[in-house]
């Protein structure tokens, strides 16, 4: 029968805060980072520039259906041989995840935009409006409802996504456990706590999504 | 030239797909200060193209567009933005904007369009409301008013800006009868104040009251221009007296009904007209999309049917020995014979008793239209307006 040791946990309690520190880190940098090219990214896509779309179309593509993992090692171990740079792990995360996660939010910000119709674009030129007016004050305002709580969604899987950093050592949550257990080979207790830490860090995420779905459904009750 | 010319076009030429669907050839047309100018005409013959090519919301292939001496629009050349803030357009559907009260919807084009002082915008916007009875909706978001009320609104923020020229496209067709009035009253007012506009409308009468100027626009060519009273007077084209007349007697004769509720709800309705153990012939092409309008209603329509014993023909245009079948059977078929001239747009046809009913399917993504004529003459002309050939059949023996 397997004796069951929790003390272990409040001896190395900080080890877990930290290591959830990180992870909360790395996750809001890819976050921010990940947004900004993402959005670049779908209005890139929708331009009518060739270069500019097809570039944006390859890019969405292949980043979406490279799985991250392997995105992530190759960007460690492989990109180094190539460019005359070093990336430290946590660096390496950062641009895996985030080129990983501006592929989806550019999907899904595009689609927002797309769920706006035409005629809501057209009637602003009629007024004689330029692009990005139309754009900030029109399009973007209305369809923001939408994007949330899809980008929402995309921010947990990356929460949950930033635990694969763990591969090339950097000292998040799952990395500092493991290094854990193989000081006090106890296995089952710290596995446990990592669960119970993620479940922490993911409801309240999944919360607030659940909040702006909720408004956004209202909303459409009342139109 | 005349400096009172606020807006004239030149021999603008436009297409779509590249060239592949001519839309305009040729139109040239110009409007005086102060003027009003209806445009007319059958549906896709150019009218709405036109006023979307002089409103700059289509780049044009040929020609030339000039805005009072300042502004001048060709294929390559011409600042359109620049262009765009001098006129505005209304669209059919109202194309509001949903997450902006009525007051904000009116006043953000002229405080970020013009960078009017946000005081005066709303001042303007203001005086608008109260002249059009809206004043108590300033800060309503549109998705609660009226179709009308947001029609009114959609003009008076194309009004904000000041524009040189309005142009209005169909306005009202989107519209309960009863919220019409409202609309054209609001137009004529502003035609009274000495606003430039154009605009495209079905409503004759409305057209002749307010119009300083009619242009009959059919298959992308401006058939003929003048005034509405010598336009009818003269009927050179007999296109246009086919037209006229069709579209005069719609009070009278015609219903139309529109869209896919409207579609099942008459359908629904016709059998209820249907005497029991009656056969409804119906000629025409339209298969599978009958049933797909039909949706979630075609259950209750087969019930109905079953029980009032209907019985249901198909007849299609070309003789086929089944269709041959059925007119030998019943001699009362070989009354009439209703020919598409272009197979593209599948419809039906009826005629029970002295009505005549026409249903039109168009492209899939259309909504269904059904005509109902009571009136055989008016028929006529309809059905050659929908490009069908009408004719006294002859007995198929």
């Amino acid at each position: 029968m397997y004796l069951w040791d929790w003390s272990i946990i409040s001896t190395y309690k900080y080890i877990f805060l930290e290591g959830a520190l990180v992870t909360l880190w790395l996750t809001l940098l890819v976050a921010v980072i990940g947004t900004i090219i993402g959005i670049g990214l779908a209005f890139m896509k929708r331009s009518e520039d060739f270069i500019l779309s097809s570039f944006a179309k390859i890019y969405i593509e292949l980043f979406r259906s490279f799985p991250v993992l392997v995105l992530l090692i190759w960007i460690f171990y492989v990109l180094p041989l190539f460019l005359p740079i070093r990336l430290s792990p946590f660096i390496a995360a950062l641009i895996a995840l985030s080129i990983n996660l501006s592929a989806f939010v550019a999907e899904t910000v595009r689609a927002g935009i797309e769920s706006i119709p035409k005629n809501q674009f057209e009637s602003g030129l009629a007024l004689g409006f330029g692009y990005g007016q139309i754009m900030s004050k029109i399009i973007l305002p209305q369809a923001i409802k939408n994007i949330i709580p899809n980008l929402l969604g995309l921010y947990i899987t990356e929460l949950k996504n930033s635990s694969l950093a763990s591969v090339i050592a950097v000292g998040e949550l799952l990395h500092r456990s493991n290094i854990l257990i193989s000081q006090t080979y106890r296995l089952l207790e710290i596995y446990t706590t990592v669960a119970i830490t993620y479940l922490i860090m993911i409801l309240p995420l999944v919360f607030i999504t659940k909040y702006f779905e909720n408004r956004l459904k209202q909303k459409l009750k009342n139109i | 030239m005349a400096s009172n010319i606020i807006l004239e076009a030149k021999n603008i030429s436009k297409s779509f797909n590249n060239g592949k669907i001519p839309a305009l050839d040729d139109v040239s047309l110009s409007l005086k200060k102060g003027e009003v100018i209806c445009l007319i005409g059958p549906s896709g013959g150019g009218k709405t193209t036109l006023l979307r090519c002089l409103a700059g919301l289509e780049t044009i292939d040929k020609g030339k567009i000039k805005l009072m001496d300042k502004f001048q629009l060709s294929k390559k050349e011409g600042d359109i933005g620049q262009y765009r803030k001098n006129v505005s357009l209304v669209f059919q559907d109202y194309n509001l904007w949903p997450h902006k009260t009525v007051l904000e919807n009116i006043t953000m084009a002229p405080l970020l369009v013009q960078h009017t002082d946000k005081q005066e915008a709303e001042k303007y916007a203001l005086e608008l409301l109260e002249k059009f009875d809206l004043l108590d909706k300033k800060d309503s978001y549109p998705e609660f008013l009226s179709g009308g009320q947001k029609q009114r609104v959609a003009i008076i923020r194309a009004l904000a800006v000041k524009p040189k020229v309005l142009f209005l496209d169909e306005v009202t067709s989107a519209l309960d009868p009863l919220l019409i009035d409202s609309v054209l009253k609001l137009i004529k007012i502003l035609a009274k104040d000495g606003q430039s506009m154009i605009l495209v409308t079905h409503h004759l009468e409305f057209a002749t009251e307010v119009a300083d100027k009619i242009i009959f626009i059919n298959k992308g060519k401006i058939e003929e221009s003048g005034e509405m009273q010598k336009i009818i007077e003269e009927k050179k084209n007999p296109l246009i007296s086919d037209f006229l007349k069709s579209i005069s007697s719609h009070s009278e004769y015609v219903k139309i009904y529109r869209g896919r509720e409207e579609f099942q709800a008459f359908q629904i309705g016709i059998l209820k007209r249907f005497p029991k153990n009656s056969t409804q012939y119906v000629m025409g092409s339209s298969g599978d999309r009958w049933f797909e309008s039909m949706d979630n209603y075609y259950n209750q329509y087969e019930k109905l049917r079953f029980q009032k014993r209907i019985c249901w023909k198909m007849i299609m245009y070309n003789e086929s020995p089944l269709d041959k079948d059925v007119r030998l059977r019943n001699p009362e078929l070989n009354q009439y014979r209703l020919l598409p001239k272009n197979v593209e747009n599948p419809a039906n046809y009826y005629v029970t008793g002295d009505t005549v009913v026409i249903q039109i399917f168009g492209k899939p993504s259309d909504e269904p239209v059904i005509i109902e004529i009571q009136n055989e003459n008016v028929a006529k002309s309809y059905l050659n307006y929908f490009n069908i050939i009408w004719e006294q059949s002859t007995p198929i023996k």
